[in-house]
């Protein structure tokens, strides 16, 4: 418990906003010395919107885009196919998935993660280009759920990748989802869905979360 | 019940499809229990030493070709876990199940050493290549000291069935049972770098570790169901709806 509450990001002191902008590099050292030049070292970056007019319509053209990275996480993706189908055809809102991070902007987090999953969230996560959006679905991601206790599922997702909506229910339906992903477009809309600055800003925060649950870091410290 | 077949009579043994396999095999081993649940599923148990033994002339002798799973029971007030092979022998459709004792181990003193010191000089080799490197030669001179802590042995089965294998690696990670000699047992399998106690093991508090490890969010309540009960929906009835 106590060990849990040093990192808040609402505590002073902490390293993540300090570092904002500095040219500190990423050590990476938890890869083998060879590798670590094959990696970038270059922390993520916030972006500062554009002005007025434009950053609203940059946004409303966001929120009328979003591509899921199709990557089940959990046994809520089970509620993605549904999504797809013509019962509820998520198309009509400008919504489909994509295979590779790279291409997405929202990542559906399904679920319960186990620290094993967590590992390649986190690396698809730093992977999607930003602006990136979280929906997290279940009340496992909301604070670990019927799996609270268990030695190798995480209790609350947003310690360790920054979530825009949660969608509670264990599953959430269908419906339930594309409530949320109406909201996540609101958000978007008015400019709140800042996720990927966030996770830029307090950069030090989460990955010392990340580093502490996730025990063979064998990856480097941004996954660029 | 109108069916005339009562479900709740116990079959015995001696009218069960298993009798003569296990009439068989009490020539020859020595059976420390032997009884059945229903008709086609019974269990024996049986000496560590002799567990193989069995299990191979069960496979070779007797029609039990299919290994149906291997597990363990964790009975941590005797000191022991109980291994179960189950195996099922297609041409009189029956399970037996072959269980046996093997004690539960104490912790290797090595095992704090070792995560200690790859906290501390902070370059650890963490590609799958080079710790398989540095397990296979530890493995070949003294077989315990592995990344994780193995607390005792039992003897491999996968040169009987090569499924085996896998059961057995997940028993390691598990339960901290080493099998030497089974293919792979010293990889990890589904947690990946854990260096606490086997988190199957009884003796393993998840709670305690789930509230240190993945920051808890605070509010959330638990009921005591009985109590729970009781208060909500049995308020006026003494005994509180549990019947006693």
């Amino acid at each position: 418990m106590s060990e849990a509450k040093i990192l808040n990001p609402e505590d002073e002191g902490t390293g993540g906003r300090e570092a904002v902008g500095n040219a500190i590099r990423l050590a990476n050292l938890d890869l083998p010395e060879e590798d670590r030049e094959l990696y970038c070292d270059a922390r993520p970056q916030p972006v500062k919107p554009y002005t007025g007019i434009l950053e609203k319509f940059a946004n409303w053209a966001r929120a009328n885009s979003l591509w899921i990275l199709g990557f089940g996480t959990g046994c809520g993706a089970i509620e993605l196919r549904p999504l797809m189908t013509s019962r509820f055809d998520m198309y009509r809102y400008g919504i489909q998935p994509r295979p590779t991070p790279r291409q997405s902007g929202v990542f559906i987090i399904g679920g319960y993660a186990s620290v094993k999953t967590l590992k390649r969230i986190v690396r698809s996560y730093e992977q999607m280009q930003g602006p990136k959006f979280v929906l997290a679905l279940g009340s496992c991601t909301i604070n670990g759920g019927m799996y609270w206790d268990s030695y190798n599922t995480i209790n609350r997702l947003d310690h360790y990748i920054p979530v825009d909506v949660y969608i509670a229910g264990c599953m959430p339906r269908p419906e339930a989802l594309i409530a949320g992903f109406n909201k996540l477009k609101e958000l978007i809309k008015a400019g709140k869905a800042e996720g990927a600055n966030q996770y830029a800003e307090n950069f030090d925060w989460y990955k010392a979360n990340q580093k502490k649950v996730i025990r063979d870091w064998n990856m480097p410290d941004y996954n660029w | 019940m109108a069916n005339s077949k009562n479900v709740n009579d116990r079959v015995t043994l001696e009218h069960s499809r298993l009798s003569g396999t296990v009439e068989e095999i009490e020539r020859r081993f020595e059976l420390s229990d032997a009884y059945v649940q229903r008709d086609s599923l019974g269990f024996v148990t049986v000496q560590r030493k002799d567990a193989v033994s069995l299990i191979t002339h069960l496979r070779d002798y007797l029609g039990f070709s299919h290994l149906v799973m291997v597990t363990v029971v964790d009975v941590i007030e005797k000191g022991l876990l109980r291994l179960v092979y189950l195996l099922h022998n297609y041409s009189i459709g029956a399970d037996l199940g072959v269980q046996v004792e093997i004690p539960r181990g104490e912790a290797p003193a090595s095992a704090a050493e070792v995560s200690g010191s790859e906290n501390g000089n902070g370059s650890k080799s963490i590609r799958p290549g080079h710790n398989g490197d540095t397990l296979l030669a530890s493995g070949l001179t003294s077989g315990a000291e592995a990344a994780k802590p193995a607390y005792t042995e039992m003897d491999s089965i996968h040169h009987l069935w090569a499924q085996a294998a896998t059961y057995q690696r997940e028993l390691k990670e598990m339960y901290g049972i080493n099998f030497p000699g089974s293919p792979r047992v010293d990889e990890e399998f589904a947690l990946e770098g854990w260096k606490d106690v086997p988190p199957m093991r009884r003796d393993f508090d998840t709670l305690a570790y789930s509230e240190s490890t993945f920051f808890p969010r605070p509010g959330r309540k638990t009921h005591d169901p009985v109590e729970y009960m009781k208060k909500n929906m049995y308020p006026d009835e003494p005994d509180g709806g549990t019947g006693a």
